[in-house]
Order: C-alpha cells, then sequence, then structure tokens
C-alpha cells in the first residue's frame, strides 16, 4: 500500500466531476464545463506527477483482498502510464472538442457524465494490477458506453449500441472463463515484467494454449479483429468526439492494451514464444490487417472508412506484439500511442466537416481545402501519417514493425506492411484529392476570409493541436521524452531476464 | 513566387559554393539524418538547382492560372530533389524522395485537363508503388546493416534486396517496363515542370542507384545481365515516340531511351566491379549533360508550340538537338566519349549508335511536327531561361575537361537518320501514330472491354454477341498496335544475338 491515495485521487479526478454532473441542471454550461476541464486538469497534472515519480524509482500500490486469492490490485508501473498519459491527454482535446461539437444540443448532461466514466474506466484498466481487475474496469468500460453510442436515440444508434452490447458482453463472458480457467491453474498474480507463467515451467502446455486463445478472444472482442470486429463499424452512428475517443484510446484500445498484458506480463514474450502462440495471434493481426485495409476502400461514408482503418490499423499493434524480439515489441507500443494521436484526429476533422458544412459522404468532401483549410491540413497530416510517410507518426511504428519483422526473418510479414500501406494510400489518398485538388460544390461554400476561423474555434483548435501532435511524435521521435524513448526503456525492462 | 525565386537562387549560390566534403549531421530530426557533400553530391547539386532555376524563370513567364498553386508544389518538388542530392543516409533520402515523388503530381495535375488529370492518377500509383518498394528495400537494407548510412549499406549479399532497390528506383528512372507513367506525366505538365521532371527528377532516380547499390562493391551477374537487357530494350521507347503527334510526348519518350545508356552501364558495373571509378564519372557527365539539353529542350518545344518556328528558335533547337545526338564538339560527344572511355564493351557500343538514330530521328520529327504550327511573333523574354541552358550545355565540355575530338563515327548515326528521314518522305511512308503511355493503353482497354461486355448483356443480349463485341474489339486493337509487337518481336531476336555477344 505505497501511496495509495494518489491512484484513488487519478480515478476519482475523472470519477468526481461525472457523479456531479449527472445532478447539475441541463442548463448550467459553464460550470458543467468547468467541472469538467478542472477534472481534466488534475488528472493531466497527476499524471506527469506520476510520470517523473517512477523515473526516480518510487512506486505507487494500492491492494486488498476481495475474496480469498482473488485481490484488487491497483498500481502504476511503465506500461501502465504509457496508456494513462495517452488517455488523459487525449481526454483533454476531446472534451474541448465535445464542449464545441455538443454547443446547443440535447442531454449534454448526460453525454459528460458518461463520458468522464468512460475516461475513469480506461485511467483504471491502465492502472490494474492483474487479470481480474483488469476484467472489472473492462466491463465497467462497456457499460459506460452503451449510453454514450445511444446519445443520437436515433434508430441507427440504438442498432449500434445493441450491437455493441452483444459483441461485448460475449467478450467479456469469454474473458472471464480464461481469467478462472488461469485462476484455478497457477492462481492469480500481479503483471510482472516477463509475465509470471514462465516461472511455472512444468506446464501444461496445450492447456495454456487454450487459454491463450480464450483470453483473445476475450479481449479481441473490442480490440475488433475479425471476425470479432463487426460492432466497430456500426458504432460510427455515435456523435463524432464519442467515436474519436472510442477509436482512439477507450474501446479499441482497451482491447489492444489487453492483449499486451496479457502476452508480456501473464505469459511473458519469451514463454509465449516457445509456446508458439505468437503465432496464433500473428495469424490474427495479418487477417485483421489486410481485411480491414480492403474493407475501407470500398466504403462511401468517412466515418465508416476511418472504422474500417482503425480495425486494420489497430491489429499493427498486435502484429508488433507478436514479433518476438525488442525492435517489433517498440513498433507495437509505440503504434499504441501513434495510432491513437493520428486516429482521433482523422475523426475530429470528420466531425468538424460534418457539423460545419453537413459532410459525412467522401462524394461531398471536394474543395474542402478552400473552405477549411486548417481542418484539411489536420486531415492530411494525419492520413499520411497513417499511410506511413516520413516525418510523420506512422512512419516510426512502421520503421520499426518492418524491422522486427526482419529481425525474425520474416520476410512475408514485410510484405504484409508493405501491401497495407499499398491499400492505405488506396483509400486515402484519393481523399486528400478531393480535398485539395477539386473545386468546391457548392457555392456557398466560400473561401475563408483572411484571419477569420473556418468553423467553431472549440473544434479547430484540438484536431490542430492533435495534428501537430502526431507530427511531432514523429520529428522529435528521438526525444528522451518521446513515447518511443518510453517505450524503449519498457522494453528493455521486458527483455532483461 | 518572389519566395520560390529567391530559394531556387540561394538554392543555386550553395550549390555553387558549398565545399566539398562538408558535413552536416540533423539529430533532432527524426532518427537523426545527415548530410555529406561528395563529389558525386557536389555534380547533381549543381545540374539540379541550375535547371530548377532555369525553369522557374521560364516559369515567371508563363504560368498564368492558379499561380499560388503552382508555385507551393514547385518549392515543395524542388526542396525533395535538392535535399536528396547530398542527404548521406537511407532515412534521410527516402524522406526527400517522399517529398519529391508527392510534389510532382501536384505539378503534373496542374493544368487540371482531362488528360493531366489521368495522367497524374497514372503517375501516383507508380509513385506509391515505387515509395512501398523502397521503404521495404530500406528496412532490408537496415536489417542487415545495422545503420542507416551510406558508407555502412552494402545489399549485394541478398538478391532480393538488390531487386527491390533496382525496382524501386527504376520506377523513377523509367526503366523498360516500369515506364508508362513517364510519357504521359512529362507531356501533360505545364512546360517548366516537365523540363525539371525529365531533366532532373529522372536522375534522382539515379542517384538512388548510386547511393543505394555501392559501387565497385557489389557484383551480380543476374541483375547485371538483366539491366544490360532492359537498358537495350529501352530503345523501343525512341522507337515508340516516332509514332507520337505532340513534340512534348516525343521528348518524353527519347528520354526513355536516353535513360537506358545509364541502366546499360549500371548493369555492366554490377558485372565488373573494376572499372566502376570510370563509370561512375561516366554516368554524371552523361547525366548533367542530358539535364542540360533536354529540360532546354522541354522548354523551348512549349515555345514552339504557341508560337511556331523562327530563325532563333531553329538555332537553339539545332544546339541542343545536335547535342542530344552526340555531334562532335558539343556536351553530348564528350559524355559520350567518357561513357565509352569508360567501357569497352561492344554492347555499349552498339547501343550508343543504334540509340544515336533513334534520337535524330526522334529530333527530325520533331523538326517536321514544328515546322507545320503557324507561325506567330513571339515574346523574346521567355527564352532567357533556354539561353541560360544553352550557356550551360555550351560550357559543359569545359567542366569535363575535353574538348574532345572529331570522329566519323560520330556523325555517321546522324548521316543515317537523315537519309533514312529523307527517303520516309520521299516515299510518303508516314510513321502511325499511336496512343500516349504504349503498353498502359493495353491494359486500359480489358477493363473498358469488359464493362461494355457487361452494358450488352444488360441490354438483353446473349453471350455470343458479348463474345462477337469483345472479340471484335481485341482485333481492332491487335491491328492497330501491331507495330508494338512488331517491335517486340525485333527485339527478343536482338536479345539473341546479344546472348551470342556476350558469351
Amino acid at each position: 500500500m505505497e501511496n495509495s491515495l494518489y491512484l484513488v485521487a487519478l480515478l476519482l479526478s475523472s470519477f468526481l466531476p461525472a457523479l456531479i454532473i449527472f445532478f447539475l441542471d441541463e442548463k448550467r454550461v459553464v460550470l458543467r464545463n468547468s467541472l469538467n476541464l478542472l477534472g481534466v486538469g488534475t488528472k493531466i497534472l497527476l499524471v506527469t506527477f506520476l510520470f517523473f515519480s517512477l523515473r526516480e524509482g518510487i512506486h505507487f500500490r494500492l491492494s486488498f483482498e476481495i475474496i480469498k486469492g482473488v485481490e484488487f490490485l491497483l498500481k502504476v508501473d511503465e506500461l501502465s502510464l504509457l496508456f494513462a498519459i495517452l488517455s488523459s491527454v487525449l481526454w483533454l482535446f476531446t472534451t474541448l472538442y465535445a464542449i464545441g461539437y455538443l454547443k446547443g444540443s440535447k442531454n449534454q448532461g448526460r453525454f459528460f457524465g458518461f463520458f468522464s466514466l468512460c475516461v475513469t474506466a480506461t485511467i483504471g484498466l491502465s492502472i490494474s494490477g492483474n487479470l481480474f481487475t483488469f476484467f472489472l474496469f473492462y466491463e465497467f468500460l462497456t457499460l459506460v458506453t452503451f449510453p454514450l453510442l445511444l446519445h443520437n436515440q436515433d434508430q441507427a444508434s440504438k442498432q449500434a449500441a445493441i450491437t455493441y452490447l452483444k459483441y461485448t458482453f460475449f467478450g467479456g463472458a469469454v474473458f472471464l472463463l480464461g481469467i478462472v480457467l488461469l485462476h484455478s491453474y497457477v492462481g492469480s498474480h500481479e503483471f510482472v515484467s516477463g509475465g509470471y507463467l514462465q516461472r511455472i515451467q512444468e506446464g501444461d502446455s496445450f492447456y495454456l494454449q487454450v487459454v491463450f486463445v480464450i483470453l483473445l478472444i476475450g479481449v479481441g472482442v473490442k480490440a475488433a479483429i475479425v471476425p470479432l470486429h463487426g460492432w466497430l463499424p456500426k458504432a460510427m452512428a455515435a456523435p463524432a468526439p464519442v467515436s474519436a475517443l472510442l477509436h482512439a484510446v477507450a474501446v479499441v484500445k482497451a482491447g489492444a492494451f489487453g492483449v499486451v498484458r496479457i502476452v508480456y506480463e501473464v505469459y511473458g514474450i519469451e514463454f509465449a514464444s516457445t509456446l508458439g502462440v505468437l503465432y496464433i495471434l500473428m495469424f490474427v493481426a495479418i487477417i485483421t490487417i489486410l481485411y480491414g485495409s480492403f474493407k475501407a476502400l470500398f466504403q462511401e461514408d468517412l466515418k465508416k472508412r476511418l472504422a474500417y482503418s482503425t480495425v486494420s490499423q489497430v491489429s499493427y499493434i498486435l502484429l508488433g506484439i507478436s514479433l518476438f524480439g525488442p525492435l517489433g515489441t517498440i513498433g507495437g507500443l509505440v503504434h499504441l500511442v501513434h495510432q491513437g494521436v493520428m486516429k482521433i484526429t482523422l475523426f475530429f476533422c470528420a466531425g468538424a466537416f460534418s457539423a460545419t458544412y453537413k459532410i459525412t459522404k467522401i462524394s461531398q468532401m471536394d474543395g474542402l481545402g478552400k473552405t477549411m483549410p486548417l481542418a484539411s491540413l489536420s486531415f492530411t497530416l494525419a492520413a499520411l501519417g497513417m499511410i506511413g510517410v516520413p516525418p510523420l507518426a506512422g512512419f516510426v511504428s512502421k520503421w520499426y514493425l518492418g524491422l522486427g519483422a526482419l529481425e525474425n526473418g520474416l520476410w512475408f510479414v514485410l510484405g504484409v506492411i508493405g501491401v497495407s500501406a499499398l491499400l492505405n494510400s488506396a483509400y486515402f489518398l484519393p481523399i486528400l484529392y478531393r480535398i485539395w485538388f477539386k473545386a468546391p460544390m457548392h457555392e456557398k461554400h466560400n473561401a475563408v476570409k483572411k484571419f477569420s476561423l473556418e468553423a467553431d474555434p472549440l473544434l479547430i483548435y484540438p484536431l490542430l493541436a492533435t495534428a501537430l501532435l502526431s507530427l511531432f511524435l514523429g520529428v522529435f521521435s528521438m526525444s528522451e521524452l518521446s513515447p518511443l524513448g518510453w517505450v524503449k526503456m519498457l522494453v528493455d525492462l521486458e527483455y532483461s531476464r | 513566387m518572389i519566395a520560390t525565386l529567391l530559394l531556387l537562387w540561394s538554392a543555386m549560390l550553395f550549390a555553387l559554393f558549398i565545399p566539398i566534403d562538408f558535413l552536416l549531421s540533423v539529430d533532432w530530426f527524426l532518427f537523426g539524418i545527415s548530410f555529406h557533400v561528395d563529389f558525386v553530391a557536389k555534380v547533381f547539386l549543381l545540374f539540379t538547382s541550375f535547371v530548377w532555376l532555369m525553369s522557374g524563370i521560364y516559369a515567371v513567364f508563363t504560368i498564368q492560372k492558379e499561380q499560388r498553386a503552382f508555385w507551393f508544389w514547385f518549392s515543395f518538388t524542388f526542396l525533395g530533389n535538392f535535399g536528396l542530392c547530398f542527404v548521406s543516409d537511407v532515412l534521410g533520402f527516402y524522406f526527400f524522395f517522399s517529398v519529391m515523388s508527392f510534389g510532382a503530381f501536384g505539378l503534373i495535375i496542374h493544368e487540371k485537363t482531362k488528360e493531366a488529370k489521368e495522367a497524374a492518377f497514372v503517375y501516383i500509383k507508380y509513385a506509391v508503388v515505387g515509395e512501398i518498394l523502397l521503404f521495404v528495400a530500406i528496412i532490408s537494407l537496415v536489417s542487415q546493416c545495422g545503420s542507416t548510412h551510406f558508407e555502412h549499406i552494402s545489399c549485394s549479399d541478398s538478391l532480393l534486396t538488390l531487386t527491390l532497390v533496382l525496382l524501386a528506383f527504376g520506377i523513377k528512372i523509367g526503366v523498360f517496363f516500369l515506364h508508362s507513367w513517364l510519357p504521359l506525366a512529362h507531356a501533360s505538365a505545364p512546360a517548366s515542370a516537365s523540363a525539371v521532371l525529365s531533366g532532373v527528377m529522372l536522375k534522382a532516380g539515379i542517384l538512388g542507384w548510386i547511393r543505394f547499390i555501392p559501387f565497385g562493391a557489389s557484383s551480380n551477374e543476374i541483375a547485371g545481365y538483366t539491366l544490360i537487357v532492359l537498358g537495350v530494350l529501352a530503345i523501343y521507347g525512341g522507337l515508340y515516340g516516332l509514332t507520337q503527334n505532340k513534340l512534348k510526348s516525343l521528348l518524353a519518350y527519347s528520354s526513355i531511351s536516353q535513360m537506358g545508356y545509364l541502366v546499360v552501364l549500371f548493369g555492366l558495373v554490377l558485372l565488373d566491379t573494376q572499372k566502376s571509378e570510370l563509370i561512375l564519372y561516366a554516368i554524371l557527365s552523361f547525366s548533367a549533360h542530358h539535364a542540360f539539353n533536354k529540360s532546354a529542350l522541354f522548354l523551348l518545344s512549349a515555345e514552339i508550340n504557341k508560337y511556331g518556328l523562327d530563325l532563333k528558335k531553329i538555332v537553339l533547337f539545332s544546339f541542343f538537338a545536335l547535342s542530344l545526338i552526340g555531334l562532335p564538339f558539343t556536351s553530348g560527344a564528350i559524355a559520350k566519349e567518357i561513357l565509352k572511355s569508360g567501357v569497352d564493351s561492344s554492347i555499349l557500343l552498339t547501343i550508343l549508335s543504334v540509340g544515336a538514330v533513334v534520337t535524330a530521328l526522334l529530333m527530325l520529327k520533331f523538326l517536321s511536327l514544328s515546322m507545320e504550327i503557324q507561325k506567330n511573333s513571339s515574346p523574346l523574354s521567355p527564352l532567357l531561361p533556354v539561353f541560360g541552358l544553352f550557356f550551360g550545355s555550351l560550357s559543359l565540355p569545359w567542366i569535363f575537361e575535353s574538348v574532345g575530338g572529331f570522329s566519323w563515327m560520330q556523325v555517321l548515326p546522324f548521316i543515317i537518320a537523315v537519309g533514312f528521314f529523307i527517303f520516309l518522305k520521299k516515299q510518303k511512308i508516314k510513321i502511325p501514330s499511336m496512343p500516349q503511355g504504349d503498353m498502359l493503353a493495353l491494359f486500359s482497354f480489358a477493363p473498358r472491354e469488359l464493362k461494355r461486355a457487361r452494358e450488352i448483356q444488360k441490354q438483353g443480349g446473349d453471350l455470343s454477341q458479348v463474345v462477337e463485341a469483345v472479340f471484335g474489339s481485341l482485333e481492332r486493337v491487335i491491328s492497330q498496335e501491331k507495330y508494338i509487337f512488331l517491335f517486340l518481336l525485333a527485339y527478343l531476336l536482338f536479345l539473341s544475338v546479344l546472348r551470342i555477344f556476350l558469351y
């Protein structure tokens, strides 16, 4: 129980605002927004504090036994911070964006309340110290995202929310089954770099392989691996800030983060490699990458295309994890951050387009470069980053993934990365062409006047910030404080034993 | 516009005065990139910045619509092209190469005509494939060598990596079979852009080969022979160019065949590492020569297209054309002399002479086409940059420190070509005109026909009608394009003769 108060404060910084907001009157906009921002500010301060404390070697831990042998355990390690920083920083941008996006619409109290709960769940996921605690927050996340998906209260969003529930409850049940199977075999342990199963060498390898597959299915639903991805493209019926958070940090990443924890800190990468389960993961990842990119080609709806692109991009993380060796791991983990920043930018842009000019289809995007230059520029940066053009963030991820593939002598994986990049450019470049080279379709879409902003500033500034962030993450990737630097340190820990 | 010109001017000064062995490393950028000016870089910097500057000046007089967009893409592409000349690691090269490749899209599409759009789409497809091949190649190089710096790169061990590098840059160079985008793109871009596209940016691919394939350190028989064969086949580009009716696409096809020489040289380097120093020098001098003359011809072709031929233009044109063919005392002759002194191989000699005949024929066709254009009084100022390139080309022999001598072998191809051309005119044999982008025209044919077949079926036609329609049109195309097949057949024959030569 070292410094446990900080952990509680970290959770409460978003939980308390949520509770208060639920009981606030709908009209008290200023109070609600300031509460939200106060929560965000506190959380970012806390996370920064944790970051520097951990570098000094101070530990944070909170645990109590629920039933015999099963602990509720929160702790901060390098991996948790990677995810916690990502989610709190992106929460800041999304909150600002959501305030702008939902200005004047109904049910904002409900929205922001569940929104903060959603972030509480992600932070909880990041600081969970064992599989059981992870599971609790994982299910909590499912429950609090449901009202967010339902927010528009139209037919499409109802269907989306119900589909989402079906998929995720199935996933949750399977996940629980896996945890129980593992518990009955070796008991519950906390996450340890290098994995705790590794120490139990004389294990029945077939049993552990089966458990791995079960766990993978459990978290794979949220990570949207094929064929468990069906809910994700539908979920784009939700308002843009929700999709942004869903695709960048909250739900999809929760799944990917689960895989990271299971492979590195439950099984241990070396043990997983000897078990041969990494090949299963690699196979699934490759199928998902190719399938997602391929499906994205045929989507006419901008958000749907982005959704399929997420399906494919998140599996880069899994691909990186499945490549044994430090370079592949770096590629996978750093993509966890990079993909989040780039994808949130894309969704912010999609939202800004639809909020300003009601543009949802790709065919309507002609000439946006003239009417919404800043948003278009951000979209371009993020899309090029997704393709993997240097010096953007996506290039850094693909660089390490490629090197990791060849470290194992897996040429075909490098080929897959190449083919996927080709598909990425096939579905992003036509959009960029429309934006920059075609004339605007409607006459009312006039070019912006000098020194005036193209849309609500609260829509534009957050997306500009994340777009610049995705540029800086690439350009300054060698800096010590960059995610890449942090991930490198982390990887040393995983492979040191 | 002014900013771009200032940029080009300062780049020119930089290229002129930068000392050899200038080192600079930018550690904070990406994984750290570094610059190093060696002899190769210096040569590339000089001709690159000079041709860009001249094209920029030409653009000042000629670009009227959407100026801001043009100058933006012009500077963007230039920065990529300029940077890659003296960057000294694979990562930086890849970065600048992508900047250049993507920027060129903006230049090609600038006119926004249907033709320009099609050309730009074809171009970007090729370019993206090239980029990805290059990325894969770079990853495998870095994985094998453990460093991104050019000094440590030696990819000779693995044929796969070598193939990737050859393909990735081969697309930019327009090696035979990868060349189809080139005539389309170069012909539809505005003249000031095609001048740099054809004059300098093709050479970026050559530089890529020089940097990524360690000169003299690696030898690979399969790759070497393949390159030689492909280089020889590039003459096909020149021959096909004869069937074109647009001045610019004629020039673009000529570029393909000229690049063929360089491809052959690379093949020879891969076969025999002894003479790599000499061959490198030959490649550099030929690149510089081609850059000046080809870009000048592109600029001239736009002027001729607009205002027709007059005396000034005839003089200028014949100077550049004769240089390109390689008549005595021109830069072309010197460059070819250096080529010959570098390698004493019978293949190269044959190709050079055959190529010279083809180039001469192309230039004659150019002349006869431009005579048909109606004459107008033309402003003098757009010719200014052409004069600049004129002096550049004129001074090349001194820069190479050889004036060269007179030999009949240099004049003979020209005489043959003139004779042949007069013969054609006398006999009233017309060279058929064929679509731009040769092989692509064939590829685009299949989907078009399929679509038509589907339409017939939709309208209720039965299967036999569909089959008839498809085969009928297939027959039409084959009869239209039988010359292509004839050329290909002739080349197959030529290849088998070549094999006998080599063994």
